[in-house]
């Protein structure tokens, strides 16, 4: 079996940052960032990655903040030959099932404690994220979800606009989600977006149905699906609702948009404390 | 002809007795009474200890509990005496035993499975309870639970395998342990060697005590498996009454699509509708179609109710069914 890449070997960081090759296409590569002075009980976080697949350079950004908090932070790598559409979740390779072997797989051989982790994505990596908690929401604690270039509502459209019948996901994706739209709701929701994402750019899918319902761009869309998810958690009774956060000065940039807050929105300083005052829109200070 | 026993008739302890046995003749039936774990072979002069009970296996035997001064059959490879009243013509005569004695305690009074039976827990239930049905035996009831299982647990969840009636055997509780059950447990476990032609309430007794042993061990969910078809007696009573109202949703499985259409019709006269069907017919591409053409039901193969997107679907909408919260459907 490849042997783990490590990366940070420096004393001073608090944690070390290895590199573990994949196990072909069901298990993708991980970044493991382990923090030199666990804390007992403090729940794994796992990060997920943009359409750059800049696994690494995330993992390197917030692990500083994870291992002080005595933190797991693991960033699997979905790579284009193996998992070319992985922010669907739900379609081709299963890349939500490869995310659940590698946790599984981790958490056996001791590397994170099992049961649920917090899971956070940036772009991509926030369309895997909320699509990913949304059918098995047993597995995720707490979601945070920054600048998705297009989501999924809880309304009757093709997946993955919505959670009705398409051919690009198995033929009951649909019902999966339907169902565990309250399982899914009843946990801590953040999203964020930069402020300054508020224009489309060339890797911003547009058509006419998305552009219509979810808006022009990330911002606008962040808006509307904080607002459909709500207004589902409430239709639901629920006592959670989804946070927006939208962040100062920054576009659509993952390590500006992290410097601006998102860093501390993935990683709070009381991580595991009760859900936030409810705010359907909030902005983090300058 | 044989005739009950008058050892047994005189003063029967309660529960299943036990008894030592000599094997008289040994067929291909084995048993896993030496063995927790494993079936073994039974070879003729061999020494067994096992229980009466009754037997009801449409593909094998029917059998009654009873025993003759010459002996009696093993009516169970899990180690079921008794004598047979029926057999499948495919099915080659049973292992038979010449009785040794009753094992007995310390101070001589013969034992009994119900001395063994788990004391009982705190009435208490899983989150979730999940029942797989089938059309008749070996209709792929075993097979879905397990899957089942296999998926709950896949998709974080603390999950138990139970088997509310038939006969007490190995092969269902390792098939449940193997998917990852953190709890796996028969009828067995609260005295009862089988659960043919025990009574309704006793049979629900039992499961109540199988459900707190599995909400004692944490399982947030717990998938109950009803032995042999809609119209064996027990399981139509259990379905009938109040066994059903333990169960917050149903798989059903059948092993062809016109079983699974008139066991749709049979669970529909008792007010259950299965949240899928799946079982034996799932091995058929065409008889899937066949099947959700007829009835309009998700069919769910094995490999899909071991994937955990689907398996925690389910888990939704029993939550949903139990707790009488709106749904989105409903919303």
């Amino acid at each position: 079996m490849p042997r783990d890449l490590a990366v940070t070997e420096d004393p001073a960081a608090g944690f070390d940052l290895v590199l573990r090759p994949g196990r072909g296409r069901r298990q993708p590569p991980v970044w493991i960032a382990s923090p030199r002075r666990p804390a007992t009980g403090a729940r794994p976080l796992a990060v997920i990655h943009g359409i750059s697949r800049d696994a690494g350079g995330i993992a390197a950004r917030l692990a500083p903040r994870a291992a002080a908090q005595g933190r797991v932070l693991i960033a699997p790598l979905f790579t284009a030959e193996d998992f070319p559409r992985y922010q669907r979740a739900a379609c081709g390779r299963r890349s939500d099932r490869a995310l659940l072997t590698l946790l599984d797989w981790l958490a056996a051989e001791g590397s994170i404690a099992p049961g649920a982790v917090d899971l956070a994505g940036y772009s991509g990596g926030a369309q895997f994220a909320h699509r990913f908690t949304w059918m098995h929401p047993n597995r995720v604690a707490r979601l945070t979800v920054a600048a998705a270039g297009w989501w999924t509502f809880p309304e009757a459209a093709p997946f993955p606009r919505g959670f009705g019948p398409a051919d690009a996901a198995p033929a009951e994706a649909a019902r999966w989600l339907r169902a565990n739209l309250r399982a899914f709701l009843d946990r801590e929701i953040a999203v964020a977006v930069g402020r300054l994402d508020d224009a489309p750019d060339r890797t911003t899918r547009s058509s006419p149905e998305i552009d219509a319902r979810q808006g022009p761009d990330r911002l606008t869309r962040a808006r509307r699906w904080t607002l459909a998810m709500r207004a589902a958690a409430l239709r639901l009774a629920l006592p959670r609702r989804p946070t927006l956060t939208v962040l100062p000065g920054c576009g659509h940039d993952f390590h500006a948009c992290a410097d601006a807050g998102l860093d501390r929105l993935i990683l709070p300083d009381a991580p595991c404390a009760a859900a936030r005052p409810e705010a359907s829109e909030r902005r983090t200070p300058a | 002809m044989r005739t009950p026993s008058r050892w047994i008739a005189t003063s029967p302890p309660p529960g299943p007795a036990t008894w030592f046995w000599r094997a008289s003749s040994a067929s291909a039936a084995t048993s896993g009474c030496s063995s927790p774990r494993a079936p073994i072979p039974i070879w003729e002069g061999d020494l067994v200890v096992a229980a009466c009970g009754d037997r009801y296996a449409a593909d094998q035997f029917e059998g009654r509990g009873e025993i003759a001064p010459e002996g009696c059959d093993l009516l169970a490879g899990g180690g079921l005496l008794g004598w047979i009243e029926s057999r499948h013509a495919r099915v080659s005569p049973p292992t038979r035993l010449v009785p040794l004695g009753r094992p007995i305690d310390r101070e001589g009074v013969a034992l009994s499975l119900d001395r063994y039976a788990r004391p009982r827990p705190a009435p208490r239930r899983p989150a979730a309870v999940i029942g797989v049905v089938g059309s008749g035996m070996n209709a792929g009831k075993t097979t879905a639970a397990a899957a089942l299982i296999r998926g709950l647990v896949a998709a974080g969840v603390r999950t138990a395998g139970l088997k509310a009636t038939g006969t007490g055997a190995f092969g269902d509780l390792q098939a449940y342990e193997a998917a990852g059950a953190a709890y796996a447990a028969d009828f067995a476990e609260d005295g009862l060697a089988s659960t043919y032609r025990i009574p309704a309430p006793r049979i629900v007794d039992a499961l109540d005590a199988l459900l707190g042993h599995a909400a004692a061990e944490g399982c947030e969910a717990a998938v109950v498996e009803i032995a042999d078809g809609l119209l064996q007696p027990e399981t139509a009573a259990f379905l009938a009454g109040p066994g059903a109202a333990r169960v917050g949703g149903w798989i059903y499985a059948a092993g062809d699509a016109l079983s699974a259409l008139g066991g749709l019709e049979v669970l529909a006269r008792t007010g259950i509708r299965p949240m899928a069907l799946s079982g034996l017919l799932t091995r058929s591409p065409l008889a899937m179609r066949e099947a959700e053409a007829a009835s309009g039901a998700w069919v769910m193969s094995r490999d899909e109710l071991a994937d955990p997107a689907p398996a925690a679907a389910l888990l939704s909408e029993v939550r949903a069914l139990r707790e009488g919260t709106p749904s989105e459907r409903a919303a």
